[in-house]
């Protein structure tokens, strides 16, 4: 009780210190832009001196003032302002418009006040020791005067203080230089007399009403007043904190029926008098305030109360619920740009909601038939959010809905439902939905249905995958899902243009199309072996494909579909080829031939290239089919080798082709089949060669393939120019240098030890930085080489530091190395710094589209908090979890020095000033906590050690300070 | 364009995959396990244990927090121990003498139960060994090593972990709200996450049975052991169950270990004929 009651205290602090904050933020601002403008109205020499002059000569003519309606920057008086007067009123509009990039560009200089600040600290040790004294001793003061009391005295004490508080509100609201100053103190003046309230019946040093309804009557008293002083104030804010301070008091109340039902009136009643404006962020706390409260009521009365107590439960969330839902169906939200607050609290509302019901209906067997019809119902509310026009609505409870249908389908296996069925259900629904969205023309929806849709997918694939898991509903299921990716087709094919937008550079159309042939195919499979299916599916195939033909404007669609269902009727449908049985083997290798005679056929060639590009990839397919039927069973390491060897065979064959004009664009075809050659060793390597632990000798096979797989990644890239002469290498294959990464991370995860896998990455992660500073590998790889940075701190700090130490010697020991992937991140950061390589080159270089720009930015911006801060946090964390408390100031003064060393070292002023900071809350920390926690002798020695390097570090800042003095800003 | 030096070095990359291909053929190398999932989920479960591990970390609950909390396991446990049976002493012995190199501060107790073959660690260093396990695995080493590996789950502190939310909620008086938020992780995380903790689990007790002058193949062997009675009951493969299964595959965690076994013999030739003997002295122990 007492818990909840400080957390919700700690929330109302924080955020009256926000509002505090931030207005003086504001005010801050305010001040500084007059200064600004006053100083360069001053400065404005002869332009303004011009305007000044001029302005006295207008005053001396003295003629009578006209309307100013002309233009914003005419005189009041009717006169057309000189040019220096333009530039002055344009400059002076310019700062005081908040948007403008001027006021944007201008900010305090922090350096400035930092060094102010240490200024003020260096000199004013006695005073700011002195003024904690002082209060501590007012404190002390002020305790003993309460001792003195009785609680009936304390009682009238505050309340007659709350009162004063609340004159003085009342005051100060007539006032308007004291105007925002009046709903702080309402809300002093309330929450006191709250306290008051709840300690006359309940807390010890207040208590002086023993009857108990007397005490509850006294507090929905305080309650009251509350709401009535957030009436008064007529103020968002205001009126959330009072009802907060009305739940936290409620959360006493032993009777939790009573108190969840007058909580419910208070929030409604909050909810109510904040509604007189937008939603915004404190009616977001209102809600979680209620949310919390609620489940707080649910956990100590609830659960263990009468039927009753539920029902009342689930009338209160539902009214609660309801009330703070409808809010947003308000027309005000229908061309609200701002929406985030109301949508954060839109969606912890309907969270809270699900969670009480959830609780509330626990132990239910119909819990996910709830779920469900609970889901279409939020659809439906959707639907009416749509019909008002308030888009970021209708999309939240969309997305809400058919998270909650897919749910409560996954739910329904406790009802023994087929997974399969269910699976099959869940991917129609999310079809359906996102055809009506594709419709409807709603892109979020379109993207997050679509991906959501292909991702069931996926997972239906696989689950049916394995034979013992399908059912005899999996063909049908595959069946249907085929003709909506079919609908799905037809409606890209209609209107290209959104689809385009959907997934920018994606062909979505291409997609849609795959989808259904996979579908096809995934329906032949699981008939198992019925021929007669096999024909019907085929029959179904080929209709499928003149309805989609006959809807499409061009050639191409219909063309390579009949082409792969050609490939179907003659026996290639892929799992079969997995199938042990060799004779489909025949069946193959007749296909090879056909289409390498379609891909060099002259006329075929000519006629149309989309055929001749599906028979290269299916030329492709089929001999990786072909090797691994015959090599799988001989080896199942075999493959990837095979892959690999093909790979680098079919780049050295485009490599050729691309000599030839003729066959350009078969050698663009040629390369994105050896591509997915590569692809292909990458599935059989995670699939099957690192799952397995064969050595030759005493190095194991896959770290032998892994090397050879890198080998021929490396040749890729190194060799990658042959093809750009006739851009047969597409750009995106530049990727290959993340699945390098990758691959190299992956064998360091699997290969390396614990105990020396940070030492590995943080070696990775300097090698990588000197590569793409010393070789002009890609930028990116920078960016790269700081996640892996970051990584190998975190693992340092977090996990090698706790990890249990087995070795023998000091030379194996955790402390060894650890202490030495610290010095090699060190070094990585002194390099970054040393060689002014900002993240943000890295980001502003063109090879790293995916970044959003907002990321740009940040890294742009703080390049101290991205490659500093998180080496030296790290650092110090590492220290905390792996030494001993007594030694751990000592080392952060270790950590310390090397920091003020190396700002030394590389000149930066940035490096010293925190090197400062953390010595003086370290000097903090040596004085209130080693003092009294260490013991004797380490005390001693600590003390005497830091003492000599706080020493050192004075000596060395007056010996080298000029080096600061003389250092350009590298930033 | 030059083309030599392509062709040069695309004949030498050709030249080893076609050596390393006909070596694996010719050997008829194959995966014991077949394809599977399991590793790559371990190796992805990486991210979430770590991040797992930095909240745990930064909740700054104490060794004494966990054991506090261990104690009603520890009740628990005590009802339902066979308390007569012939190995819970030296059960409890071999546990003591493997907990010397423990490095967290926790009363470390065994418990025989009735029950399959199995063995479990809960918060507070309390490690519970079924009767059916412990007929299963009939030598010291092998018993070692499946402590081991319960202590490892203790010692890079998984339950810890795995109740963390719960004990920093209790400190507020607030437990339910705590493993409420336990739960959620564990449901977020637990797939991938607890491979990943296994295979730490595993690597901790090869070294820690290295250690203590065991047999290297003591881990491998023990869980032939327990293959041989998990495998009637269930021995099917699939990629749902790599995915929703806690644990890696038996089978790959036999090849593993046998491997790095194979490994520690070769660079360390001496420890074999000392190993070797305890082995024997094992046997009579127990």
């Amino acid at each position: 009780m007492v818990t909840f009651l400080i957390c919700l205290a700690i929330v109302c602090i924080i955020f009256l210190f926000r509002k505090q904050t931030r207005l003086e933020m504001e005010l801050a601002k305010i001040r500084f832009e007059m200064k600004e403008l006053r100083n360069q109205l001053h400065h404005s020499s002869p332009k303004l001196e011009h305007a000044k002059q001029e302005n006295q000569n207008t005053q001396e003519q003295k003629v009578p003032a006209k309307e100013s309606s002309s233009t914003p920057l005419e005189d009041q008086r009717g006169f057309k302002p000189s040019p220096a007067q333009v530039w002055v009123q344009q400059k002076i509009k310019n700062q005081i418009e908040p948007g403008s990039p001027q006021t944007q560009k201008r900010r305090p200089d922090l350096n400035q006040h930092f060094s102010k600040m240490i200024g003020r600290v260096q000199h004013n040790w006695a005073g700011i020791l002195g003024a904690f004294i002082l209060v501590i001793g007012v404190s002390f003061f002020a305790f003993l005067a309460s001792e003195a009391m009785g609680p009936l005295g304390r009682f009238a004490c505050i309340v007659l203080g709350s009162a004063a508080v609340a004159t003085g509100g009342f005051y100060s609201r007539r006032k308007q230089r004291w105007q925002d100053y009046s709903s702080w103190l309402f809300g002093v003046a309330g929450s006191a007399f709250l306290i008051a309230c709840l300690g006359a019946g309940g807390m010890t040093p207040l208590k002086f009403i023993e009857s108990a309804p007397l005490a509850l009557a006294l507090l929905f008293l305080g309650i009251l007043s509350n709401l009535g002083l957030a009436y008064v104030v007529r103020n968002q804010f205001a009126t959330s904190f009072h009802g907060l301070i009305g739940l936290c008091a409620l959360s006493y109340v032993p009777d939790h029926r009573i108190g969840l039902l007058v909580g419910a009136v208070t929030v409604l009643a909050a909810l109510g008098l904040g509604y007189r404006r937008l939603w915004d962020k404190n009616q977001f706390a209102m809600i979680l305030g209620y949310l919390v409260f609620h489940h707080f009521s649910y956990q100590e009365a609830l659960t263990q109360g009468p039927p009753i107590a539920k029902l009342l439960g689930i009338f209160i969330t539902l009214l609660v619920g309801a009330t703070a839902a409808a809010i947003h169906y308000d027309k005000v939200y229908q061309n609200h740009r701002n929406f985030v607050w109301p949508l954060a609290g839109h969606l912890l509302n309907w969270a809270g909601i699900a969670t009480l019901l959830l609780r509330y209906s626990q132990n239910l067997p119909w819990t996910g038939a709830l779920v469900v019809t609970a889901g279409i119902g939020l659809l439906i509310v959707a639907r009416y959010a749509r019909f008002r026009g308030i888009s970021w609505l209708y999309q939240a409870d969309s997305l809400l809905g058919v998270l909650m249908v897919l749910v409560g389908l996954f739910m329904l296996e406790r009802m023994e439902w087929n997974e399969d069925i269910l699976l099959g259900l869940a991917c129609l629904f999310v079809g359906g939905f996102s055809h009506l969205c594709l419709r409807e023309k709603e892109l979020l929806l379109s993207r997050v249905t679509l991906l959501v849709e292909f991702i069931l997918f996926l997972i239906l694939i696989l689950w049916n995958f394995d034979p013992a898991q399908s059912s005899n509903w999996s063909p049908l299921m595959f069946l249907t899902i085929t003709s909506l990716t079919a609908l799905q087709f037809k409606s890209a094919a209609n209107n290209p243009s959104f689809h385009a937008e959907i997934f920018k550079g994606f062909h979505l159309k291409s997609f849609f199309l795959a989808m259904s042939f996979v579908g096809l195919l995934m329906a032949q499979y699981t008939l198992h072996d019925k021929s007669w299916g096999t024909a019907l599916i085929a029959a179904y195939g080929f209709l499928l494909v003149r309805w989609i033909g006959s809807h499409c404007e061009a050639e191409s669609p219909i063309l390579i579909p009949a082409l792969f269902m050609s490939h179907l009727l003659l026996g290639l449908p892929l799992p079969k080829a997995f199938s042990p049985e060799a004779e489909q083997l025949w069946r193959i290798l007749p296909l090879l031939g056909f289409d390498c005679v379609i891909i060099f056929h002259r006329r075929v060639t000519t006629y149309t290239t989309k055929v001749s590009q599906a028979s290269v990839y299916l030329a492709a397919s089929a001999w990786a089919l072909l090797v691994h039927k015959l090599s799988y069973p001989a080896s199942s390491f075999a493959p990837s080798i095979i892959a690999l060897v093909s790979s680098v065979l079919l780049f050295e064959a485009a490599v050729q082709f691309g000599k030839h004009l003729n066959y350009r664009q078969q050698s663009r075809w040629i390369i994105h089949s050896a591509a997915g050659f590569l692809a292909l060793f990458f599935g059989y390597h995670i699939l099957v060669n690192i799952s397995a632990e064969v050595l030759i000798g005493s190095v194991s096979l896959r770290s032998v393939i892994g090397g050879l797989g890198l080998a021929t990644l490396s040749y890729w890239l190194v060799f990658a120019r042959s093809l750009t002469f006739h851009n047969a290498f597409p750009r995106w294959m530049t990727i290959l240098w993340e699945f390098l990464l990758g691959l190299i991370l992956l064998h360091i995860s699997l290969e390396i030890h614990q105990i020396y896998r940070p030492l590995v990455l943080a070696s990775c992660s300097l090698g990588l930085t000197l590569a793409v500073l010393r070789l002009a590998w890609p930028h990116r790889l920078g960016v790269y080489a700081w996640i892996i940075l970051l990584v190998s701190g975190i693992e340092t700090s977090y996990i090698l530091a706790t990890w249990p130490d087995l070795s023998i010697g000091i030379w194996n020991s955790v402390s060894m190395w650890g202490i030495a992937t610290l010095l090699l991140q060190i070094a990585h950061v002194y390099l970054i710094y040393r060689s002014r390589f900002w993240l943000k080159d890295a980001y502003q270089s063109s090879d790293v589209p995916w970044i959003p720009s907002s990321v740009l930015r940040l890294f742009s911006k703080f390049h101290h908090g991205m490659n500093f801060y998180p080496v030296f946090v790290l650092a110090g964390i590492f220290c905390f979890f792996h030494y001993e408390r007594a030694v751990l100031t000592l080392l952060w003064f270790v950590e310390i020095f090397i920091v003020f060393v190396l700002g030394l070292l590389i000149r930066n002023r940035h490096f010293v000033k925190v090197a400062y900071l953390f010595l003086a809350i370290c000097s903090g920390r040596l004085l209130f906590y080693d003092l009294a926690q260490s013991d004797l002798t380490v005390r001693a020695g600590v003390f005497v050690f830091c003492g000599a390097l706080m020493l050192g570090i004075n000596a060395i800042h007056r010996r080298f300070a000029t080096r600061l003095d003389s250092a350009k800003d590298l930033t | 364009m030059n083309d030599k030096p392509r062709r040069l070095i695309s004949g030498i990359l050709l030249g080893c995959l076609g050596a390393v291909c006909a070596f694996v053929l010719n050997n008829g190398m194959q995966n014991p396990s077949g394809a599977s999932f399991s590793q790559i989920f371990t190796v992805m479960g990486r991210g979430s244990k770590t991040a797992d591990r930095v909240v745990s970390q930064s909740l700054m609950l104490q060794d004494q927090d966990e054991q506090e909390l261990g104690q009603r396991f520890g009740q628990h446990l005590q009802q339902i121990a066979l308390r007569d049976h012939r190995c819970a002493d030296p059960i409890d012995d071999l546990l003591q003498q493997l907990a010397q190199t423990a490095q967290r501060k926790l009363t470390l107790k065994t418990y025989v139960v009735e029950g399959g073959p199995n063995a479990m660690a809960f918060p507070g260093g309390h490690i519970v060994v079924t009767d059916q396990l412990l007929s299963a695995i009939p030598t010291e080493a092998q018993r070692s090593a499946i402590l081991a590996h319960e202590l490892g789950h203790i010692e890079l502190r998984h339950c810890f972990d795995a109740v963390k939310f719960e004990m920093t909620a209790q400190r507020m008086n607030m437990s339910g709200l705590g493993s409420i938020f336990d739960a959620l992780f564990r449901f977020m995380t637990h797939h991938s996450f607890s491979k990943t903790q296994e295979s730490e689990a595993d690597q901790y007790a090869f070294d820690l049975t290295i250690r203590h002058g065991y047999p290297a193949e003591a881990l491998a062997e023990s869980f032939e052991n327990l293959q041989r009675v998990a495998r009637t009951i269930s021995s099917k493969n699939s990629v749902w169950r790599d995915y929703f299964s806690s644990h890696p595959p038996l089978d790959q965690r036999i090849e593993n270990y046998r491997s790095k076994a194979q490994a520690y013999r070769l660079n360390h030739p001496e420890s074999a004929l000392k190993s070797d003997t305890h082995l024997s002295e094992g046997c009579e122990t127990l």
